[in-house]
């Protein structure tokens, strides 16, 4: 193809003395620069700028051309942290008459700024020898070239609207035909208004068709107008009357008898226009619901025919690295009303935003082609990972089910990232300067803990805690000695019977200490000090002056019934103790001590039962 | 003290299972085969409830495999065994981040949750009986024997200040944390107003928020959620209860 290019770029940027903005281009350029007039001119439009939304362009009048938008494509790109995206725009332009055609600048603003294009000259030449061509040119050409003779019974011109199906489930497509016939000259365009089409979304499907065709005998010219509707809801939807306003020629015949032939002859070919409206018939479209049954979760509404594929601009990446994956939906359905495939689960990963791209190809009255959704993803560890399968839900009415169509799995080797390397650096997001270090590549759970951690302390205060029964014992053994040592305090609060009860402990402490003297007068002394405190003690009576006369009394007098035998030997007691620290000391005085402090241990022990503690 | 011995021998012995069971489950994480990991440390991790390794490590294995609401709660229930312990912390934070909650909650600074959850409830509660037998058996020789008590002294109030501080302590984590935890494991859940589907939804609440339960209906239970405090009813089938495998 001769392409030309014809496009002006001009860069805001450039006003501002080479300053660091932003900047946004627009160029336009047709695929020919002469064309015939029944023929059409691809104008393209392309916007780029380093933003992942930019604004359409603002088409100028064009009073030489019908104008047709037939499609749309948008690119993005992300590399090392810089966005650009590049939109195009396809027209397609009729011509109306031939001669010199000029497509005016088309401007765009974008933050302020005014870019436009240059002007472009088409050259229209007449329609070629055995072309369709448009109702004007028709008019002109030789009547005996179109015209055929005429059925009496049919219309002049008249419009018609029809519909490929008159029963459809919602989103599915329904093709609205229009056709505009005229068997007449027309006096100048025709001015077509669209049907109402409340409750469908439209797609124009151009470009228009004209033609020639014979009705019931009587050849006529037509223009035919195709749109893809899509209906929005269920019911009975009602496509409205499509309408023609048309100047046709006056028939007016000349009557050579009447008294105004001469002013009708010379009247004739002159100004007789009649205009015409035109209306087709409103068409009922009964819009089915889509079944409930089979409906997935993930089903967002898409009816129509299609496939879904997926790739990866590289199969091996560093760690931070950007690989973009690309999933594809093509087929035939609402394609602009498609919703991104939702992204499984991908923790091996870091995804950014999701930008979809649309390529329409209205050829053949569907409505076709494929979305392209690009997502940016960062892989967050080493290995080799895996993207999950994608799937994708849509409704296929000629089989009247739901249809999953599911894409494979694509494996991605990934190497370890390079600290401060070209990557993303998530950690040095924000800052103005990578800072020596560690960066943060991924996020994930720490690993498995190989050991059992539990410490023996750990095991003990578990038990500890656990042992909730045997936890009552020490207060149990605290309440134990508190009560025990309570009651001894309240038993010495009577000093007479405290003394009584700590008698013979104290004697035969002094017994014992007696024994471990050397001599036997200082021995014989401590023990009859023994016997004389331990008697004092059990009698309430002072110690000091006590004899063995007022001893033996007031033991008769706590105990009548002392027996005769131990009165007698405390008495033999008492007598050798009082002999014994008297006596002049002897060889074996210790051992003469020892068994005196036995007969005392036995008659303090008999003392003791019978008196009592 | 022989119930304390075996106590802990049967501790020991459920415990002597766990190596074997972590060696099985690590051959299928490390292979990617997380589901199976879990399969094997599932049954271990019941068997032995005290072990925080072992839930831990049914924490990660679950995690992986893509069950948020299970692994919270494996992970909540060796945070319970073991506080301090660094890993448990930090994937107990990870996992509880992606059901829109945090470890910490905010407002508190992170040292001072650390310290106060420096010690598991178990730990602080076997502390507190240890302080109790040493001031209670000092205590009680104290009292008997007058001539020992300037030695046992300083012994016996050591003693009596464990106990003191690790029963406060103990008290102030029992009254500030819920024991009867929950977690949603099928999400998002639908909490409605009353026990059954004839109340209408109050809100939905995403797998893997803890929350506790308030009211116990059999088939229904009344949850409040701890982070935002609504409560509401849920069927039972969609929480896991965290204190169910201690």
């Amino acid at each position: 193809m001769n392409r030309l290019r014809i496009a002006a770029l001009i860069a805001a940027g450039m006003a501002l003395g080479g300053s660091a903005r932003a900047q946004v281009s627009i160029t336009a350029e047709v695929d020919k620069n002469v064309v015939a007039l029944n023929d059409q001119v691809a104008l393209t439009v392309t916007i780029s700028g380093p933003a992942s939304s930019l604004p359409q362009p603002q088409l100028p009048q064009l009073p030489d051309f019908s104008v047709y938008s037939s499609n749309t494509s948008q690119s993005f790109s992300f590399v090392n942290g810089q966005v650009s995206s590049s939109n195009q725009y396809m027209y397609v332009l009729v011509p109306h008459r031939p001669g010199q055609g000029t497509i005016p600048p088309i401007s765009l603003t974008y933050n302020g700024q005014t870019v436009r294009t240059a002007p472009i000259q088409i050259e229209v030449s007449p329609a070629g020898a055995g072309a369709a061509s448009t109702p004007q040119a028709a008019a002109q050409a030789p009547p005996g070239k179109v015209a055929q003779p005429q059925a009496a019974a049919q219309p002049d011109l008249f419009v018609t609207a029809d519909v490929d199906k008159r029963r459809a489930y919602v989103n599915q497509q329904v093709l609205l035909t229009v056709k505009f016939y005229t068997a007449v000259s027309l006096l100048g365009n025709p001015q077509y208004k669209a049907p109402s089409t409340s409750g469908f979304l439209t797609e124009d499907l151009p470009p228009e068709r004209h033609g020639t065709v014979v009705l019931h005998g009587r050849n006529y010219y037509f223009s035919e107008i195709k749109t893809a509707l899509f209906p929005t809801q269920a019911g009975r939807l009602t496509i409205g009357a499509a309408t023609v306003a048309a100047e046709v020629e006056r028939q007016a015949a000349l009557d050579p008898f009447s008294s105004g032939f001469v002013e009708q002859f010379f009247n004739q070919g002159l100004s007789q226009a009649e205009e015409r409206d035109l209306r087709s018939q409103p068409i009922i479209v009964d819009v089915l619901p889509l079944p409930a049954q089979g409906k997935t979760a993930q089903f967002s509404g898409a009816v129509g025919r299609f496939s879904l594929t997926d790739s990866t601009d590289r199969s091996s990446a560093k760690v931070g690295d950007a690989v973009t994956l690309s999933v594809t939906i093509k087929g035939e359905g609402n394609l602009k009303a498609i919703a991104a495939p939702a992204l499984p689960p991908m923790p091996d990963f870091r995804s950014y935003d999701t930008v979809g791209a649309t390529s329409l190809d209205k050829s053949g009255g569907v409505v076709a082609g494929s979305k392209v959704f690009k997502t940016v993803l960062v892989p967050r560890v080493s290995g080799r990972l895996s993207i999950p399968p994608m799937t994708f839900d849509y409704f296929d009415p000629s089989r009247r089910a739901y249809v999953r169509a599911r894409t494979a799995p694509i494996g991605l080797s990934v190497a370890p990232g390079e600290a401060g390397g070209g990557g993303i650096n998530f950690a040095q997001t924000g800052a103005a300067a990578p800072a020596p270090g560690l960066a943060e590549v991924s996020q994930d759970i720490r690993y498995l803990h190989t050991a059992a951690d539990r410490s023996p302390v750990d095991a003990f205060l578990a038990a500890l805690a656990a042992a909730r029964g045997l936890n009552v014992l020490p207060f149990l053994v605290f309440g134990a000695s508190l009560g025990s040592s309570q009651y001894e305090r309240l038993r010495n609060l009577d000093p007479r019977r405290r003394r009584r009860r700590a008698a013979l402990k104290s004697a035969l402490k002094r017994v014992e200490q007696a024994q471990t003297q050397a001599q036997q007068r200082q021995a014989a002394a401590l023990m009859s000090e023994a016997l004389n405190h331990y008697l004092a003690d059990k009698l309430d009576v002072p110690a000091l002056g006590l004899t063995l006369k007022r001893a033996l009394e007031s033991l008769r007098q706590e105990r009548p019934a002392l027996p005769e035998e131990l009165a007698g030997r405390l008495r033999e007691v008492w007598q050798d103790l009082d002999a014994l620290q008297f006596a002049p000391p002897g060889p074996d005085g210790a051992a003469a001590g020892g068994q005196d402090a036995e007969r005392l241990r036995g008659l303090l022990a008999s003392l003791d039962k019978e008196i009592g503690p | 003290m022989s119930v304390l011995i075996l106590l802990l021998s049967l501790s020991c012995a459920a415990r002597a299972q766990a190596p074997q069971a972590i060696a099985d489950a690590q051959k299928k994480y490390d292979a990617g085969d997380f589901a199976g990991a879990a399969a094997v440390l599932g049954p271990a991790a019941k068997a032995a409830p005290g072990d925080a390794a072992l839930q831990y490590d049914l924490g990660n294995a679950l995690l992986k495999a893509g069950r948020l609401g299970p692994a919270i709660a494996s992970y909540q229930r060796a945070f319970d065994l073991r506080p301090r312990d660094a890993d448990i912390r930090y994937n107990l934070n990870f996992a509880l981040k992606q059901a829109g909650e945090e470890l910490v909650p905010s407002g508190v600074p992170p040292l001072v949750f650390k310290l106060f959850y420096f010690l598991s409830e178990r730990e602080l509660a076997g502390l507190q009986w240890l302080g109790a037998w040493a001031a209670l058996l000092l205590g009680a020789v104290y009292v008997r024997k007058a001539s020992w008590r300037p030695a046992l002294r300083p012994w016996a109030l050591a003693a009596l200040g464990l106990w003191v501080c690790a029963a406060a302590w103990w008290g102030t984590r029992l009254a500030t944390w819920p024991s009867n935890l929950a977690v949603i494991v099928k999400g998002p859940a639908d909490v409605r107003s009353g026990p059954g589907e004839n109340f209408g939804v109050s809100f939905t609440a995403p797998e893997g928020r803890r929350v506790q339960i308030l009211t116990d209906g059999g088939a229904w239970l009344e949850i409040g959620v701890l982070k935002e405090g609504v409560r509401g009813w849920l069927p039972a089938s969609d929480v896991e209860r965290v204190a169910d495998a201690q």
